[in-house]
């Protein structure tokens, strides 16, 4: 109990100290101390994951619009200065707003009786956080969430409470989430294959970027490259959509414009396959062989007119020297061939004879992709 | 490997001096990019998304920025690579932000089409939109009068931390302080809910 106390105290002080960074990032300069400070609280992931929570609640703040401003009287009623958490705050309110009644200022004098209002107020506030609790609808996310996670190189396989198994590739993170009428995986980076039990009452549910996909029971790959996420279905059917909340703005632009809309979802069989950008925009379906999709498991990374760019940032989950592509011309380069996972350096060293690149090795750990050209 | 291969000499990278650096440095100019690359690109990223509000443009400023930072005429005169590497993406980042009004209140259509880019929430492993916007609003109405004035000016209202400072006759560090408050008071409301055992990574 004791430690599940601390580790929400120091979620807690990392949540602040992310809010603290975000808006100093946003709204000053910084000077190179800032920038080493920033480099080093940044450098620990849970510090990352505070960060990029607090983005993205900055984000979805957007939506607030309409709410109003607090009145002049509450403004001259409140004295926070903002030197500790709203929390903190909010529990002097509340026993500022009994010691003014005279009845409860008596209490807070005598210790035993005071005593005995903190248990109340405790067991109040207990029963508060249960009440909201119940509140939130069933498949709200307050079901425990599991993380694997391989590393570069590496492949795992997840079997799963109710039969469902994930193949993960290399440097690959999904965290798992299983309620009564929802299961539930975020594929945070990387590439997966998933086998799905069927249960129709549970719709199993990915989510990768800016785009969701859902099957009952079925198989199917999904590989994300950064922002971008590629589907592929070797069994069965699912249904792939995007996360973008419903905007009326866009709707009217799009009525005014010639432009269509993209499709918000798209269904996919077996031989198909879908790919989504960072913004969720949704691309063509396109034929693929399922063979081809999860060829990764046994030791073949098989593309087809794919772009370089995807290419690599592929690559380089299984490759331990990192490549990088010095200009946009050679992220554009279309690729179509195999590369074995443990010929990286083969697949690099036959590059300049497909393509007019230079292949130059800067350090033990990084090689740089250029255009010839360019030079 | 590829590069071991080729004498540097025969083919001279103008974009690319290794010659910017006196030989004395082990490191050449593409490594110490690399390792900037390597080490802080993430960080980097992040400072960008926090000013721009969308990963894919936050992704391309920083792609850019070290585009300009190879093509550098002599980077042997930027002795604080790093600190050069943040400056311009933010620059660059600025620009885009000015860019972007300016559009905005000259053509309603890129308005209503950037609007529609930023204002797409992504989801926290499952959270529908809805419900987190309904536990953001119901956090917001918590805070105290001033930090949620100075809060709502700043994100809805769209005013500049000194615009907010001004209009609530306050410091400007005071309104950061609010504003950072606010956020946190709001994410905490949301991990309440999502982990009752307090954290599951």
């Amino acid at each position: 109990m004791t430690s599940a106390t601390e580790e929400r105290a120091a979620l807690e002080l990392r949540i602040e100290e992310a809010a603290q960074w975000f808006v100093q990032l946003r709204s000053t300069n910084m000077s190179a101390d800032d920038i080493e400070r920033w480099n080093d609280w940044s450098k620990i992931v849970a510090n990352q994951q505070a960060f990029d929570a607090i983005t993205r609640r900055w984000q979805s703040a957007d939506a607030l619009g309409n709410m109003p401003l607090p009145t002049l009287a509450e403004l001259e009623a409140d004295d926070y200065d903002g030197s500790l958490p709203v929390s903190s705050q909010r529990v002097r309110d509340s026993s500022q707003i009994h010691r003014k009644t005279g009845a409860f200022f008596s209490i807070w004098r005598s210790p035993r009786k005071s005593l005995a209002a903190a248990a109340a107020l405790a067991a109040f506030s207990t029963w508060l956080v249960f009440w909201l609790g119940e509140r939130s609808p069933a498949d709200f996310i307050g079901d425990p969430v599991e993380v694997h996670e391989t590393a570069a190189g590496q492949h795992r396989k997840l079997e799963l409470s109710d039969g469902s198994s994930i193949d993960l590739g290399a440097k690959t993170s999904v965290s798992v989430s299983y309620a009564a009428n929802r299961r539930t995986v975020v594929l945070d980076r990387g590439e997966a294959l998933f086998h799905v039990a069927h249960d129709r009452q549970r719709p199993f549910v990915v989510v990768a970027g800016q785009g969701a996909i859902t099957a009952v029971g079925t198989a199917f790959n999904v590989r994300r490259d950064d922002d971008r996420v590629v589907v592929s279905v070797t069994e069965g059917k699912v249904t792939v959509a995007q996360q973008r909340a419903f905007s009326p703005r866009r709707e009217i632009a799009a009525a005014f414009s010639a432009s269509k809309l993209p499709p918000v979802s798209t269904t996919l069989a077996r031989g198909q396959q879908v790919a989504y950008d960072g913004r969720g925009e949704l691309g063509a379906v396109q034929r693929a062989d399922p063979d081809i999709a999860t060829a990764w498991r046994d030791g073949r990374l098989q593309y087809r007119n794919e772009p370089l760019k995807y290419v690599v940032i592929d690559i380089n989950r299984y490759s331990r020297r990192q490549i990088m592509l010095g200009d946009r011309s050679t992220e554009e380069l279309v690729f179509t061939g195999t590369v074995f996972q443990d010929q990286i350096d083969e697949w690099l060293r036959g590059l300049e004879d497909i393509f007019p690149v230079q292949v130059t090795q800067t350090d033990n750990d990084h090689i740089f992709l250029q255009s010839r050209q360019a030079r | 490997m590829q590069g071991d291969q080729q004498p540097q000499d025969l083919d001279p990278a103008p974009d690319l001096p290794a010659s910017g650096v006196s030989p004395a440095n082990d490191e050449s100019y593409g490594e110490r990019v690399a390792r900037l690359f390597r080490e802080h690109n993430d960080s980097l990223v992040r400072v960008l998304r926090a000013r721009l509000n969308s990963p894919q443009e936050a992704t391309e400023v920083a792609q850019e920025a070290y585009v300009r930072l190879l093509r550098l005429d002599r980077p042997g005169e930027v002795s604080f690579l790093q600190a050069y590497l943040f400056k311009t993406a933010i620059n660059l980042a600025n620009d885009r932000l000015k860019h972007k009004v300016r559009k905005a209140h000259l053509d309603p259509l890129v308005f209503f089409e950037t609007e529609a880019e930023t204002a797409s929430p992504s989801p926290d492993q499952g959270v529908c939109a809805q419900q987190e916007l309904e536990l953001i609003r119901r956090a917001v109405e918590e805070l105290p009068a001033k930090c949620r004035k100075a809060f709502l000016l700043h994100k809805v209202h769209e005013l500049s931390v000194e615009e907010t400072a001004a209009r609530m006759s306050l410091n400007p560090r005071v309104i950061r302080r609010y504003v950072a408050r606010a956020l946190a008071h709001c994410q905490k409301s949301l991990e309440c809910r999502s982990s009752p055992t307090g954290g599951t990574k």
